[in-house]
């Protein structure tokens, strides 16, 4: 994304296209492509943007915001970190909490301690002297996360800008790439980290050598994991909960029914009208479809999936009944993804569905209003 | 009529099936509508508040209030508001500098300042009010959108005083707030209880319950209307709709079948969680077609969504949908969206699951509540407003206090009304409201004999069509219908077939048309009812094959089809009095084709005999969407010219009931169609010739509920019960009336407004006439929920809305053909 970004720089302001912050958002996105973090942290959250872009990202089960700002939760907040409708419709496979905090980076809350990834973007450029110097201690040797990425300005740009004073009036210093490499390799060498830097925003043709107008240190923790998980730190909650929501997730038994049952109904569905207009024959007392009855379309993808489903049992008929063997649905790949073996199927189902006496097959309606009327049969 | 839609088959089949299906259709309706109500702004409901219709009306000046009738304590799902504050109030205006749309953001940039105007404050996106005065009249305040400065300014408007109707505006907003506290989640413009959902495995659904509510100043007080209402989310995208269309062995799907189910309904994305219409579905692409990107690049649809989701079938058709339907942008071209079907979930309850027995009865047991049911929901709403820490000291802030018990009255009920079936007379049962064993035990009131008629049937439905024409020679005679021999016409499934069978048999004297359908096939339905009704005008009635397939229940259908085509011939099957002589009932009603976005059909039926047992009907169709009738002056002087033709004199009076009117909609009828009709009457009287008119507005979709107590149980009012206290508006000559009887659920009371009455009806004798107008239906044996011209009215537009499209033939406005 980074990389693709057209940047348009005209005579007097420079323009970033997608917009700077965008950038420096993306960035952090790729990254938790790339390191699929479970629990990711964000300094400075500020109006939860880039909370909400992370939300999406199957990977992540907790994902924390902690700003000093943090009001009582505003309504852009809530409404856009909170599950939508959608997020009902189909929920995640994992659980998500989303949590924002109140407090600072220079405080110590236990909470904050052994997540995946830690993000300070455009953070440390706000901090004061005092707190700059607490603030190493603080992320990289109290809550030592797997990854820290840290943004921050870098000055050599700013002469491109046409106002020659800091890009915020908030900012206690803008860094040049010396200054900012210098910290940070300290920094990582005192917390045994290593460090690469990079940035988002690149310069106009002919200034080339000034750099990223946004540099960035992505900071990877040198240790083995196994020694992490040993230390155990005593129980410290400083920050205020502002806002906490759990997203519904196919680890509660409820939704996973839900998703199943109608991934089942519309895998029997597909196979229901094939065998409808399908030639079958009888046999005792059921009537068999002659070909394979694999649907056609949807549902599989690739030639293995439809061969795994053809060499299944294949559904039959009994009077206006119409029986789909569930180890024939345990093959569809949609299916499939949900629950591994038949067993653990035929105990789900029994609970949502409506399966045969000896609960080997679904049972539904041959016929719906549909075929009734539609097809000639 | 027909045998087939679930609202048509309501109406027809037979005993205590009746109520079921009625109700379901009301079930269905209600949901329906709850998503285009969603839609519309609160403030329509508000705008009606506030309009004075009874300052004109002098003969109610003292009270709208009648004595007829057995007193009975009733209780409403209203609770009294007890506290409010007591002072001035504040109101500001806020000004955005670049102007913001998004009432979210507007609000979270004035949030930035809370501290300057204070915790207490409500803000209804673009005014706020505050219990205090600020120090300046204008203020000018910077706030922060991303990087971006926002401009705003607060300016002094005025000062509300405490019963200024301004104030309840604000404090339904304030109530909004605190639903939202509660931890409910806002889906449109309601409130659900995500932790109380219900799954229904099988049929791929989650209900989700929830709360309607509303403040308002009624007779005495202000009180809070609560009621209860869900919310359905469907597991099943358009993808699955349109594979079970399919053909299987072509596996090609039948656009226009797809078509037919999918243009109309709301889909909902979930990659952008935002809602769109089906306006057409493009068969032609498929996710694999490119398009051009907002910044120019082209892309699949499959490369564009993967990188949220998967699309698995790349053959599938795309969607189109030309963006949100508004009433102001009707003729704005709109840039159509391209949508995947496979990440288009559905949403509503569409016809297929209206048609699914089984979904239907799943639903309506967990959604119709019992007057116990609804009362326990609303206390536990009323619990948590009451226990809830956050909510009080919100409610604090303003001090204000609600009721937690039903507020309670007295009603009325009226006497049970008195059926004239030729020389027998019967009452309507005082519980049930119904008399269908009396009505098919006699001659019916005006008999019409069946001397030539046709039976279409398809071949394969021989045994159907010989086995009803039995049954109705066997019912016909008690009831005094003389039937000969009817001509039985083979026909093949198509509507073709069944329009050149008619073509060689219909004759000047054909007085009834029967066609026995094979299938539920719409089109089928359509195409037979626009022949008989436009081309070649003749009485009809179809009937689906399956209905005769019970030979249990053979009977009773075959009496239903007996009266109706006696009906549809100009006969009548009973009267009531309505103790009003020389007087025109009318009745408007409109039905809106928003799914194809066709014209609105206004249906307008008016009486044409003193007994009320014949009706002329007429149609105005007009722009989509439209509320307001503006043919009314044309219709009104047809429907006068032949009521003159029939009685020999112009009518004294004219009474009119209007139904389907909109939330917001009363000043605009005040403004609009009280005058035309006025005119209309000025151009066709002689001056001086004293001829009254009463105009009132008919409500069926209010959330207002009424209960009586029964062995310690909240129970459903008898049918007759008249509600004119307590919950009407002081500014209104308007009453509640519970005329129809409901096995399950709670009753709907039916709202009336009188908002012109120069007949200077008193509360009695208007309540008395409305209830037993409500008696006059002749599609069913028993009262039902409005006066009988408003569900003619009804059934002549959805008939006109939905299948034939265009004006019936003259020669039948003054039959029942559309019943």
């Amino acid at each position: 994304m980074v990389d693709n970004c057209e940047e348009v720089p005209t005579k007097e302001v420079i323009e970033f296209r997608p917009p700077l912050y965008k950038q420096r958002y993306f960035f952090v996105k790729n990254l938790v492509q790339q390191h699929k973090p479970k629990k990711v942290a964000d300094l400075g959250f500020g109006d939860a943007t880039l909370i909400w872009m992370l939300k999406y990202h199957h990977c992540i089960e907790h994902l924390v915001g902690v700003d000093t700002y943090a009001g009582s939760t505003s309504q852009w907040e809530i409404s856009n970190l909170s599950p939508s409708v959608g997020d009902y419709l189909v929920p995640r496979d994992l659980d998500l909490t989303i949590t924002l905090y109140r407090g600072s980076a220079v405080q110590k809350d236990s909470r904050l301690v052994g997540f995946d990834l830690m993000t300070c973007i455009e953070l440390i450029e706000h901090l004061d002297s005092e707190d700059l110097a607490k603030f190493p201690e603080v992320v990289f040797g109290y809550y030592s996360p797997r990854i820290i990425i840290i943004s921050t300005p870098n000055s050599e740009f700013n002469p491109l800008f046409p106002a020659s004073t800091f890009r915020h009036l908030d900012h206690k210093f803008e860094w040049n790439r010396m200054q900012f490499q210098t910290w940070a390799s300290d920094v990582a060498n005192l917390y045994n980290y290593s460090v690469e830097f990079t940035g988002v925003g690149s310069p106009p043709a002919g200034a080339e050598h000034v750099g990223y107008c946004t540099q960035i240190g992505v900071f990877q923790k040198n240790e083995a994991k196994a020694t992490e998980s040993c230390i155990s730190t005593p129980e410290e909650h400083v920050y205020e909960t502002v806002f906490t929501t759990a997203y519904p997730s196919l680890q509660e038994k409820k939704n996973l029914l839900l998703v199943l049952s109608a991934e089942v109904l519309r895998a029997s569905n597909s196979m229901r009208l094939r065998f409808i207009v399908d030639p079958k024959k009888k046999v005792n007392g059921r009537l068999v479809p002659e070909d394979s009855c694999v649907p056609r379309y949807g549902l599989i993808v690739t030639d293995a999936q439809r061969a795994q489903i053809e060499s299944s049992p294949k559904p039959y008929c009994v009077g206006k009944k119409f029986y789909v063997p569930l180890e024939r649905l345990i093959t569809f790949p949609k299916v499939n993804r949900l629950v591994d073996s038949v067993e653990r199927l035929r105990s789900l189902l029994s609970e949502a569905l409506k399966l045969n006496r000896d609960q080997s097959a679904l049972q539904v309606d041959l016929h719906d209003h549909y075929s009734r009327t539609m097809l000639s049969y | 009529m027909v045998w087939k839609f679930c609202r048509e088959v309501g109406d027809l089949t037979h005993g205590f099936h009746i109520r079921f299906h009625v109700e379901e259709l009301q079930l269905a309706t209600r949901l329906r509508a709850t998503s285009l109500k969603e839609r519309k702004h609160f403030g329509g409901i508000f705008r009606d508040h506030v309009v004075d219709t009874r300052q004109y009306l002098e003969h109610v000046r003292e009270s709208t209030t009648g004595t007829l009738g057995r007193p009975v304590k009733l209780f409403t799902n209203h609770f009294r508001v007890t506290s409010r504050p007591q002072q001035v109030t504040y109101k500001y205006n806020i000004d955005y500098m670049p102007d913001i749309e998004d009432g979210k953001v507007r609000s979270e940039l004035l949030l930035q300042h809370k501290a300057f105007i204070g915790e207490c404050h409500i803000f209804d996106g673009s005014s706020l009010l505050l219990p205090h005065k600020l120090l300046l009249p204008k203020t000018e305040l910077v706030s922060l959108l991303k990087n971006q400065v926002v401009k705003l300014t607060i300016e002094f408007i005025s000062e509300l005083s405490p019963n200024s109707p301004d104030c309840l505006r604000y404090y339904n907003i304030l109530f909004r707030r605190i639903l939202k506290q509660m931890n409910l989640k806002q889906v449109g413009r309601n409130y659900y209880n995500k932790q109380e959902a219900t799954e229904f495995f099988d049929h791929k659904l989650v209900i989700w319950p929830g709360y309607v509510t509303s403040i308002f100043e009624y007779e005495t007080s202000i009180t809070l209307c609560a009621d209860v209402n869900h919310k359905l989310l469907r597991m099943q995208t358009a993808y699955d709709l349109i594979t079970g269309l399919r053909d299987p062995q072509t596996r090609k799907e039948d656009v226009e079948q797809v078509s037919k189910e999918l243009i109309g309904s709301i889909v909902f994305t979930l990659y952008n969680n935002k809602t769109y219409r089906v306006d057409a579905i493009n068969g032609e692409d498929n996710p694999r077609t490119k398009f051009k990107k907002s910044g120019g690049a082209e892309i699949t649809f499959v490369d564009y969504y993967r990188e949220n989701t998967e699309v698995t079938d790349l053959t599938q058709p795309l969607l189109i949908s030309k963006g949100k339907w508004k009433k102001s942008q009707q003729d704005t071209p709109h840039k159509p969206i391209m949508l995947v079907p496979e990440l288009c979930y559905l949403t509503g309850l569409s016809d297929k699951m209206r048609k699914d027995y089984r979904v239907m009865r799943d639903l309506a047991l967990h959604m119709r509540l019992d007057p116990e049911r609804r009362q326990h929901e609303l206390r536990k709403l009323m619990n948590t407003i009451q226990t809830n820490r956050e909510v009080q000291r919100e409610l604090q802030l303003w001090d204000l206090k609600f009721d937690t018990n039903f507020v309670s009255f007295s009603g009325r009920i009226l006497k049970e009304v008195r059926i004239f079936q030729g020389r027998r007379a019967f009452d309507s049962h005082p519980q049930f409201a119904d008399w269908s064993r009396e009505t098919r035990s006699g001659p019916l009131l005006n008999v019409k004999s069946l001397d030539h008629w046709l039976i279409l049937y398809p071949t394969r439905n021989y045994g159907a069509a010989s086995s009803l024409v039995q049954s109705l020679r066997k019912v016909t005679p008690t009831m005094g219908i003389a039937m000969r021999e009817a001509k039985m016409l083979e026909v093949s499934d198509t509507v073709q077939s069944y329009t050149t069978v008619l073509e060689n048999h219909v004759s000047s004297k054909t007085q009834m048309v029967l066609c026995v359908l094979s299938s539920e096939k719409k089109d089928l339905y359509d195409g037979i009812k626009q022949y008989l009704c436009v081309k070649c005008p003749t009485p009809s009635q179809c009937v689906v094959a399956r209905t005769l397939d019970k030979p249990q229940t053979l009977m009773t259908i075959a009496t239903k089809i007996a009266q109706q085509m006696n009906c549809k011939m100009g006969g009548a099957l009973w009267k009531v009095e309505t103790g009003l002589q020389n007087a025109m009932f009318i009745g408007i009603d409109c039905f809106h084709d928003i799914v194809n976005r066709r014209k609105s059909i206004a249906g307008f039926v008016s009486s044409i005999n003193q007994e009320l047992t014949q009706w002329f009907s007429q149609c105005i169709f007009q722009e989509s969407g439209q509320e307001l009738v503006n043919g009314l002056k044309t219709c009104l002087e047809a429907a006068l010219k032949l009521w003159c033709k029939h009685n020999q004199f112009l009518p004294q009076a004219i009474i009119v009931y209007r139904d389907g009117v909109g939330d917001g909609q009363l000043q605009a009828l005040m403004d609009h169609e009280v005058p035309q009709i006025e005119s209309s009457l000025r151009s066709v009287y002689p001056k001086d010739s004293g001829v009254k008119l009463t105009f009132i507005v008919v409500k069926k979709r209010i959330n207002t509920r009424f209960f009586v107590e029964s062995q310690g149980r909240l129970q459903n009012p008898l049918p007759g019960t008249v509600i004119d206290v307590e919950v009407t508006k002081r500014q209104w000559y308007d009453f509640f009336i519970v005329s129809q009887s409901v096995k399950d659920g709670t009753v709907t009371p039916t709202h009336y407004n009188v908002i012109h009455d120069t007949v200077c009806f008193t509360p009695d004798r208007i309540q008395y006439l409305t209830y037993r107008l409500c008696h006059m239906y002749y599609n069913l044996p028993g009262v039902i929920r409005v006066p009988a011209p408003c569900h003619y009215a009804h059934k002549l537009a959805y008939l006109v809305g939905q299948s034939i499209h265009q004006e019936p033939h003259h020669s039948l406005a003054s039959r029942l053909f559309y019943l």
